[in-house]
């Protein structure tokens, strides 16, 4: 072969079109990041609402606090440790249902929280939910392991290592590269595989359910959506439910999540009863 | 010779066996058409059978009978058509064929009800026409007002078996029926209601299985099934009614308990047996010595029998207004209720279980927690509850805070016990604890809490209480560490649009690797893809020179630019090429002529100007270069 067909050389013509799609995907990067920059609130006075918020926690001034706290999820601020904090000053005013809610907002976003694990221990009402079947725990752990961006952002993960290792399995000229990038392609499908179960389930749990929580001290349900119907259960404040539907008459039905299994049946209660979380 | 008289062997058989049928078909000619009802007396429970028979040629012609509009008729149709063609040979003697179509009709409305007549076409375009089909309808039977009891009384409502033949029929009457057995027809909102559904077979009949054909169905009541036999095997008891041995088997038990007073109806309930009968007995008129119901399987046929319960109207009662307790929570029943507490002597701070257990008849699962009085020196954490074995149990948590000899209060609960038809209030006794004085604990205290009912497979979960502990206190720190608003990933364009990242990376290996390997098999093709970029290095490299004191160099890069790019094009050496190679090269690839002069010129002037003794003006250098590069930049194109 002659030795100047291997020579690579860049036309002008190609470098300019390369130039002109690297400079349009960077114009759109950076438009995008203007438009979010744009819509966002102003971050140093989130943080000084917050910090007078945990002043007035700190005189126990509690439903000055919890105020606060509620202005800034009000306004949209979607944070563990604010949902950790307004489920506090919830605890503190008595109100173990949303208390409940926060907590469980708050692990929804930053599932390792030991704190807010805790403390919703605390105002969990006492439940006859039993322990899940021992071979089943593991996984629950992995699943509760992580928020679901986090299993997000590890699936993406995977799928840019199968792609780089991809890539190098099909460029690479030596055959020790390419059995390199063998081994790396099957771990990372291998795992992209175990991990391809969890993300969907905890999708499901996240955002497939409509879960909500009893807020009333006492939440009694029925056998249909009415008071005249005899009366099914009663629900204590912070049990969570799983909202099945709106019966459209202020009335819900819901399954109790929270409960013995033989409670667990499809049963009514008044929609201002239950908060979503 | 011989394969020749076995096809004129064949053809006269074939030619014998036309003629046979013609002949028969002549004998047939004459159709008869006829058209029946299982039953003209029926009832809008019921159901009926609509036959059409034709007999005679018209039943082997492919003909197809047009039935007549039931719906107008009043019958809605439930089954069929099913046709069934019969050809009998008697005494060697074909006799003709017939064609029976059946419909299963069910009546709409009641009254006197005629089918219209049935249509065949027979031969010569004509039309045959069955006689009109008259059928009495009558009302739906009403409901016994008192459901019947074991045994049954006499003057019960049953309905006997049906399975379309009369013969059968009437050998079924009061022989084989389904019952329903009900403890009350008029109960509260919430009482208890026990319903049996009994099949009942005279000795002698043995059905061999049975299905449901109209599920049994509770509109407006709270079901709890009681019994059904265990894999659908029935048990049956012997019992003598009216000097006939029946044998009776449940088929189902239920308690219901109704959700809102007013009349109601449980509907009626069909099911299908088969039952083995001789083979003669399905024949439309049996033989007097048929033993209908033989014993030997040998002899034995099924046929499906249909078997009615009938419906049942229950009032269904509201609970008085009267007496009604202002804590009465809608618990109906007679019930009776226990409280204990698990030991009777307790160590101050510990925890013990209050136990309070509902029994007695009604439904437990709907019993609400009854509400324990306040009591001072007591701490109440959790409350389970569960039903099983006819009781329903309910445990508190509770933690003595004071010692001494503690005097719980009685328990009140309040009932409607329908078979007073009053309110009562259950009541408990005062219970006692013994309380022993015990400093309190610093640490959390954490005790194991079983539920009072095991679970569905005898394990008896349990769960850790602790009770003396506070939350954690609130976070000052981290706040929007995970950014202002924590929406889910994919429901953002950048993460969406960045998954078209790996998607590129591995389409654009994959061209690359494709490209790399067409370039390493195919040397002409890399050599004219790279021709340009080549020719644009040397060009580039001449330009450097152009400023250089010895010209000759200049011109020497360039001419190697252009016959390098000639080379390239071609697939050849560049060493060894002249012009008019490079002319013939060219014009191989359909360059234009004018281009290929040009060409020639500009490497003529190239080589010219290398061996000259004075090195050309700049302005001269430039032109010759603008010349070259042109030339290249055409013939790219001209050759792309």
């Amino acid at each position: 072969m002659n030795a100047e067909c291997g020579e690579r050389e860049f036309g002008f013509v190609g470098a300019l079109r390369r130039l002109a799609a690297c400079a349009t995907l960077v114009f759109l990067f950076t438009c995008s990041i203007c438009g979010i920059a744009a819509t966002a609130p102003d971050v140093s006075e989130l943080h000084r609402r917050f910090a007078t918020a945990n002043e007035d926690y700190q005189n126990k001034r509690f439903k000055e606090a919890l105020a606060g706290y509620r202005q800034l999820v009000d306004a949209g601020v979607s944070d563990p440790v604010l949902y950790y904090n307004a489920g506090n000053a919830y605890v503190q005013l008595g109100e173990k249902g949303r208390a409940v809610m926060m907590y469980e907002r708050a692990l929804r976003l930053a599932p390792r929280d030991g704190r807010a694990r805790r403390n919703l221990a605390y105002v969990r009402p006492p439940g006859g939910a039993p322990a899940p079947f021992v071979l089943w725990r593991p996984f629950l752990f992995v699943r509760d392991l992580f928020s679901l961006n986090e299993w997000l952002l590890i699936a993406d993960a995977l799928f840019v290592w199968i792609a780089l290792a991809g890539s190098l399995w099909m460029l690479a000229r030596h055959e020790a590269a390419r059995a390199a990038a063998r081994w790396l392609l099957a771990v990372g499908i291998a795992l992209a595989v175990a991990v391809g179960g969890f993300v969907p389930w905890r999708g499901y749990q996240e955002r497939g359910r409509s879960i909500g929580v009893i807020v009333e001290k006492e939440a009694v349900s029925r056998h249909g959506p009415s008071a005249t119907l005899g009366e099914h259960l009663r629900l204590a404040e912070g049990t969570r439910v799983e909202i099945l539907g709106n019966e459209g008459n202020g009335w819900l039905c819901v399954r109790p999540l929270d409960v013995a299994p033989s409670s667990r049946e499809r049963t009514y209660v008044r929609q201002e009863t239950v908060e979503k979380i | 010779m011989r394969v020749r008289s076995d096809k004129i062997r064949a053809a006269v058989v074939v030619v014998a066996f036309a003629g046979t049928i013609a002949g028969m078909n002549a004998a047939w000619a004459v159709t008869e058409l006829r058209a029946s009802v299982s039953q003209n007396q029926m009832t809008l429970a019921d159901t009926v059978e609509y036959r059409v028979e034709i007999t005679g040629d018209a039943a082997v012609a492919g003909t197809q009978p047009q039935p007549p509009d039931f719906r107008s008729a009043g019958f809605e149709v439930i089954g069929g058509p099913s046709s069934e063609q019969r050809i009998s040979i008697i005494n060697n003697m074909q006799a003709a064929p017939s064609l029976t179509v059946r419909w299963l009709l069910r009546p709409m409305r009641e009254g006197e009800l005629q089918i219209g007549p049935t249509r065949v076409p027979v031969v010569g375009g004509q039309t045959m026409e069955s006689s009109p089909v008259q059928v009495t309808v009558s009302k739906m039977p009403a409901a016994a007002p008192g459901g019947g009891a074991a045994p049954i009384k006499p003057g019960e409502e049953i309905y006997s078996a049906r399975t379309g033949n009369e013969a059968i029929d009437r050998q079924l009457r009061d022989r084989l029926f389904l019952r329903p057995v009900i403890d009350k027809t008029d109960a509260y909102v919430g009482e208890q209601i026990t319903l049996t559904y009994e099949l009942c077979q005279a000795e002698g009949l043995n059905i061999s299985g049975y299905g449901y054909e109209q599920l049994p169905s509770y509109p407006g009541f709270m079901v709890q099934t009681l019994y059904e036999p265990p894999r659908g095997q029935l048990q049956f008891r012997r019992q003598s009614i009216a000097g006939v041995t029946f044998q009776i088997a449940p088929i189902q038990t239920v308690a219901l308990f109704a959700n809102k007073n007013g009349a109601t109806t449980i509907p009626a309930v069909v099911l299908a047996a088969e039952i083995p009968v001789s083979r003669g007995a399905r024949r439309r008129m049996p033989s007097v010595f048929d033993d209908l119901f033989l014993d030997d399987p040998f002899f034995q046929d099924t046929v499906r029998a249909r078997l009615v319960a009938r419906p049942i109207a229950i009032r269904v009662l509201s609970l008085p207004t009267e007496g009604r307790p202002a804590d009465f929570s809608g618990t109906v029943g007679d019930y009776r209720m226990t409280a204990a507490f698990d030991r009777p002597e307790v160590r101050q701070y510990d925890l013990v279980t209050l136990k309070v257990q509902f029994s007695g008849k009604g439904q437990l699962d709907a019993i609400s927690p009854p509400r324990l009085p306040t009591v001072t020196g007591f701490e109440r954490f959790k409350e389970q509850s569960g039903a099983a074995g006819g009781a329903k149990t309910f445990e508190f948590l509770l933690r003595p805070t004071e010692a001494g000899d503690v005097r719980f209060p009685a328990i009140e609960y309040a009932v409607f016990d329908p078979a007073h038809k009053q309110y009562e209030r259950l009541q408990t006794p005062v219970l006692t604890l013994r309380v022993l004085p015990a400093p309190k604990p610093e640490k959390p205290i954490i005790q194991v809490f079983t539920p009072p009912t095991p679970g569905p497979g005898g394990e008896t979960p349990s769960s850790v209480v602790e009770l003396n502990r506070d939350i954690e206190y609130i976070r000052t720190t981290d706040f929007l560490r995970h950014g202002l608003m924590a929406v889910p990933l994919y429901e953002q364009p950048a993460f969406l649009a960045f998954q078209l990242v790996p998607v590129v990376l591995l389409g654009a290996s994959y061209a690359v690797r494709r490209r790399r390997e067409r370039r390493e098999g195919d040397v002409a093709w890399a050599r004219r893809r790279s021709a340009r970029s080549v020719a644009s290095k040397r060009l580039r490299g001449a330009r450097k020179l152009l400023s250089a004191p010895d010209g000759s160099r200049f011109f020497d890069e360039l001419s190697r630019a252009l016959r390098q790019f000639v080379a390239d094009q071609g697939n050849e050496s560049a060493a060894g090429l002249t012009g008019e190679r490079i002319a013939h090269l060219l014009g191989e690839r359909g360059v234009e002529s004018a281009a290929v002069e040009e060409m020639v010129q500009v490497l003529d002037l190239c080589e010219a100007a290398r061996y000259a003794s004075a090195r050309p003006d700049l302005a001269e250098m430039r032109r010759v270069f603008d010349r070259a590069s042109e030339l290249i930049d055409r013939l790219a194109k001209e050759l792309r």
